[in-house]
């Protein structure tokens, strides 16, 4: 599967939209460019997104109250679960992503809409090139989930599958099928003289480890390969720690870790979020590790998981995110996860606790707690 | 009236004696609950009003009518069992004992960490009331994840009850030998009902009472209060309901919310500007919060559209949505208990539970008034604690 048509429903203010945000991607303007840009897709967005107004009305705030992408209202992450958030009605929608609920309270599955690919196919091939391919072109792709024609709602799917239409060579593909790891294409795909990218989910390489293991298999990717993992570290058999994981790449794939990137991206946003120290090596500089560096067409804040006010730099709050690229939905997002600013970048720190467990549930999952660590 | 045989009569006598200790404000037994219980999950007025409610007052459920109805028929198939009891309400290790006391059955109370007083005051209490109480009551505890004493309990006893949600009970299920009986009480929500003919303010006053007992963390709290009619009813009971919370939380407080907690009601405050009704459609609030409490809301009331329930499960946070008949039914699964505020003596329409259980079987679930939802004859069960047949693991 290389190619995936994606139909483009956007109206014309769309288009025009989007149109500018590409320029200013390519550009790299100032900060007051993007307040400008900010300031124009919340227009956008509250005059076509009723949920949306709805919300800033509540707040008591609308557009002609913000002058900068600070004063853009965001809108709980959990929301996407909600309602529909998007700013076209739902004949339009080109594309739908529906992920799992994982919010902290009242989880129902989110559901982000877009219009048109063009706008998410740039955001991610921009910040891929940056950050994982500074150094070269194109190399082939294992990768550890499925394609986008066997996941047609997943995000990730649809992420890897531009990916590879983008920056895949030949010797990678999906090894996802049915909802199994296929090994036996994995063993060939990674029996490789060529550099090569494996790219999947945490809870897909701890199945991958736990495989070889069973199996006794070491491969050693010659130099240059590298490994993207991207969607947390709590898998459904066990919970691994980032440093088991990021050895467990060294020890099985031997991948070192300063070619391992991690992914932050949601089925709510439109852009990514990868490890810096992959780039850094690359450039020559010191690598930082486990600092994401998002794309220049977003903002971040850390704010008070409480008050949701922003908190001075370093402090450790809720992360919230404008992007740019999510033009077609609420750009302003407040997430649920945990980070802090560190060295030009965020370091995420894992979902926010929410609510203690309750629901007849304290005594006997206290047990369960237990069991898993 | 129920006849008794003498080793009955001493039971029951025993078992009468045990549940006016209970009752009792000013018992030993609740004097040094009150003091164990002080500044935990919940405020001094929340747990007297627990214990003085926990055991039905119906006629039917005396501990002389209980030990006629269960002791005497059953009490060579009573059981020892391993009750694995919840820490979010007060309930269950009472009505465990209870049951324990009117079968001549005998059982391990396991605690949970956040509230190990009762189970303890139940066992030494028992022990000062005697023959036939003494004894029959053990207190355990251990921290979670103990395999090893969770398996020496297991192994001494014919049947294990547990508390949990459904995935820690089918972890629970599968260490308990298939020979042993085993009852698990996984996630469990309620709901809250107002029929057509309910008085607005009564129904909110009751259901103030339900909301503020545990601050909706308990499987008979009501997550989603539907209301019989058109969004403006739902819209003017929420207000009725504002103003009841409000009243409540002088009487019943709520104890100051962890931060973690504090964060996840606001996040559900922020949902609710988008999930509420629209704000203008009757000049009503769709959206009403108490007073700051640990830097979120006492309270948070939303007035949804009419579809499923919401189960938030914490922070005295309702959900009320309208039930229109004639629409599609809102209920795709069982719910525990519906606490139900109508006129006395009316019978609830027939259309009205079909649209709330979403399907026909009409004896699922219990039936209660509003305001007494967590006074209902509580779990675990009586059943659970003598033998009948075919009820292995």
């Amino acid at each position: 599967m290389k190619t995936t048509t994606i139909r483009d429903n956007r109206d014309d203010a769309g288009r025009d939209l989007d149109a500018r945000i590409l320029a200013h991607m390519d550009a790299q303007a100032d900060d007051s460019a993007f307040d400008r840009l900010a300031v124009d897709v919340y227009a956008y967005q509250f005059e076509r997104n009723a949920p949306y107004r709805r919300f800033c009305e509540r707040l008591g705030t609308d557009p002609s109250r913000a002058s900068s992408w600070r004063d853009v209202p965001a809108i709980a992450a959990g929301s996407f679960g909600d309602a529909r958030l998007a700013c076209f009605p739902p004949d339009r929608a080109a594309l739908s992503y529906v992920s799992s609920g994982t919010t902290a309270s009242g989880a129902r599955a989110s559901r982000h809409d877009l219009d048109a690919a063009e706008l998410y196919d740039a955001a991610l091939a921009s910040q891929y090139r940056t950050l994982v391919m500074p150094d070269v072109l194109v190399l082939p792709h294992v990768f550890l989930a499925p394609a986008f024609p066997d996941a047609p709602t997943s995000s990730l799917s649809y992420m890897l599958s531009a990916i590879d239409l983008r920056f895949g060579a030949a010797g990678g593909g999906f090894f996802v099928r049915a909802g199994a790891l296929d090994f036996v294409g994995l063993r060939a795909a990674l029996s490789t003289e060529h550099p090569c990218v494996v790219f999947g989910t945490a809870f897909s390489f701890v199945h991958l480890a736990e495989q070889f293991q069973a199996t006794r298999t070491r491969w050693s990717l010659p130099p240059g390969s590298r490994v993207v993992e991207t969607g947390g570290f709590k898998s459904k058999s066990r919970e691994i720690t980032r440093d088991e994981l990021y050895a467990s790449f060294d020890e099985l794939l031997g991948v070192p870790p300063d070619m391992c990137v991690s992914e932050y991206g949601m089925c709510e946003l439109g852009s990514q979020w990868y490890d810096a120290n992959l780039a850094d090596i690359c450039a020559g500089r010191d690598p930082r590790r486990h600092v994401k560096i998002g794309p220049h067409w977003t903002r971040t804040l850390i704010v008070d998981p409480v008050t949701a006010l922003p908190l001075t730099s370093g402090e450790t709050g809720l992360l919230q995110i404008f992007d740019l690229s999510n033009r077609g939905s609420v750009a302003a997002v407040l997430t649920g996860d945990l980070a802090r600013e560190r060295d030009g970048g965020i370091e995420i720190l894992g979902r926010h606790p929410g609510a203690p467990p309750k629901g007849c549930s304290i005594a006997a999952d206290e047990s369960l707690r237990g069991l898993s660590s | 009236m129920t006849t008794l045989s003498p080793a009955g009569e001493i039971r029951a006598a025993a078992t009468e004696r045990f549940v006016r200790e209970w009752r009792d404000p000013d018992s030993w037994v609740r004097r040094e609950a009150r003091e164990r219980l002080a500044g935990g999950l919940w405020s001094a007025p929340v747990i007297e009003r627990a214990f003085d409610h926990v055991f039905s007052d119906r006629a039917d459920e005396t501990p002389t009518a209980r030990v006629g109805q269960w002791f005497e028929p059953y009490n060579q198939v009573a059981r020892r069992t391993l009750v694995i009891l919840p820490g979010n309400v007060i309930g269950p290790a009472l009505c465990a004992a209870f049951a324990v006391a009117v079968t001549g059955a005998s059982a391990i109370l396991k605690a949970a960490s956040s509230e190990r007083a009762v189970a303890d005051i139940i066992a030494r209490q028992w022990n000062e009331i005697g023959f036939p109480l003494a004894g029959a009551i053990e207190s355990r505890y251990w921290p979670g994840g103990d395999i090893a004493a969770e398996g020496a309990a297991i192994a001494e006893v014919d049947g294990v009850i547990a508390f949990g949600s459904d995935e820690t009970i089918e972890s629970i299920r599968g260490r308990v030998p298939a020979t042993k009986f085993f009852k698990g009480y996984g996630t469990r929500h309620s709901l809250g009902l107002v029929t057509e003919v309910a008085d607005l303010a009564w129904a909110a006053e009751s259901a103030a009472i339900d909301v503020s007992m545990f601050d909706q963390a308990g499987c008979m709290s009501p997550q989603t209060i539907y209301v019989v009619g058109d969004a403006s009813r739902a819209l003017r009971f929420a207000q009725a309901l504002d103003g009841a919370l409000r009243r409540a939380s002088g009487w019943l407080p709520r104890m100051k919310p962890s931060k973690d907690e504090a964060a996840a009601a606001n996040d559900v405050l922020r949902r609710s500007y988008v999930t509420a009704l629209p704000a203008n459609s009757h000049g009503l609030s769709p959206i009403h919060t108490g007073p700051d409490n640990g830097g979120c809301p006492d309270y948070i009331i939303v007035v949804e559209p009419q579809g499923p329930p919401r189960t938030h499960g914490f922070g005295r946070i309702v959900v009320i949505m309208p039930l229109e008949l004639g629409l599609p039914p809102v209920l795709t699964k069982r719910f525990e208990q519906i606490g139900c505020s109508s006129k006395e003596g009316d019978e609830i329409d027939i259309d009205i539970l079909r649209a709330l259980r979403g399907y026909d079987d009409l004896n699922e679930p219990d039936l209660v008034d509003l305001g007494r939802m967590h006074d209902a004859a509580g779990l675990p069960s009586v059943y659970d604690f003598v033998r009948r047949e075919g009820d292995v693991n």
